[in-house]
């Protein structure tokens, strides 16, 4: 019965003792393990553009985008003029 | 939703630099790591043109292609972007890159590759927009600001156009229009040389 005993000890030993080798997770994210598949992205997932500065409000963030990208041709900042 | 993207009209381009140094001031960008350059062709000789160069945040990506640990993405307005938590500095994408746009930061005393950097649209990075971590990582945020990249926004003679693919492109199509040259210096002639069959191309055989 000691000899049994010991021998489960043995292997209880052995077996929690090498679960300490398997791979571990390398890159985290918010304390999650990221799982890698191959040929999607990885990191953190990132805001939209109009939701920091303008709380959320797509239609004035890209009215704001448009109004700097059509500012940038003088031949219609002229005729406004 | 707008898809953002550079035009360098390289009739307007006076090789001044000031999208360079707007680049470096506003991001911060690190000694050694230029995010912007001005390429000139032909120098010193008739017909001399320059040309603004940085991360184009291609359609189809091949940095993305060809990034081991996946690090690239591309957000809603089309722009290439990256974590620079997840880069190894491996350099992949600076080969990949038919711009030349990936640029590593020299690290410790033997000259290591850091994580790679490259221009961001001034759209930042994956961390939380306008934080401090984002400006360390990535430099400025202006389009979550509602702003323009400010390389295209300081260029004093507008020949950086940066924003929504079709409305630069019809800005410079009236620019082409107005001085009744200049197709000849950026498009299908100058990339692949003559069309073969230019009648094939004419809207009469078209319809």
């Amino acid at each position: 019965m000691k000899a049994l005993m010991m021998s489960v000890c043995a292997a209880a030993f052995a077996v929690s003792s090498l679960a300490g080798c398997g791979p571990r997770d390398q890159v985290t994210y918010q304390s999650q393990p990221v799982l890698f598949k191959q040929g999607h992205y990885q990191g953190k997932p990132d805001q939209q553009s109009w939701a920091a500065n303008f709380n959320g409000d797509e239609k004035a963030w890209a009215q704001a985008i448009d109004k700097r990208t059509l500012g940038q041709n003088e031949y219609v900042r002229i005729t406004r003029n | 939703m707008a898809r953002m993207r550079f035009i360098c009209d390289a009739e307007r381009c006076i090789d001044c630099n000031g999208c360079v140094t707007a680049c470096k001031n506003e991001n911060e960008v690190p000694w050694g790591v230029n995010r912007r350059r001005v390429v000139t062709m032909n120098e010193g000789q008739p017909g001399e043109r320059s040309i603004s160069v940085a991360c184009m945040h291609c359609t189809d990506a091949p940095c993305m292609a060809v990034c081991p640990v996946d690090c690239f993405y591309q957000n809603e307005e089309g722009l290439v972007l990256h974590d620079k938590d997840l880069c190894i500095g491996c350099g992949y994408c600076f080969y990949a890159c038919p711009f030349g746009a990936p640029q590593f930061p020299q690290e410790g005393a033997f000259g290591l590759r850091g994580k790679m950097d490259k221009c961001t649209f001034c759209a930042g990075g994956p961390e939380p927009d306008n934080s401090e971590a984002e400006f360390e990582k990535y430099g400025r945020n202006r389009i979550a600001e509602g702003k323009l990249p400010l390389c295209a926004e300081m260029c004093s003679t507008k020949a950086l156009l940066a924003g929504d693919g079709d409305v630069i492109a019809d800005i410079y199509r009236e620019r082409v229009l107005v001085r009744g040259k200049g197709s000849e210096v950026w498009g299908w002639a100058t990339a692949y040389g003559p069309a073969p069959h230019p009648e094939a191309k004419t809207p009469e055989h078209r319809s």
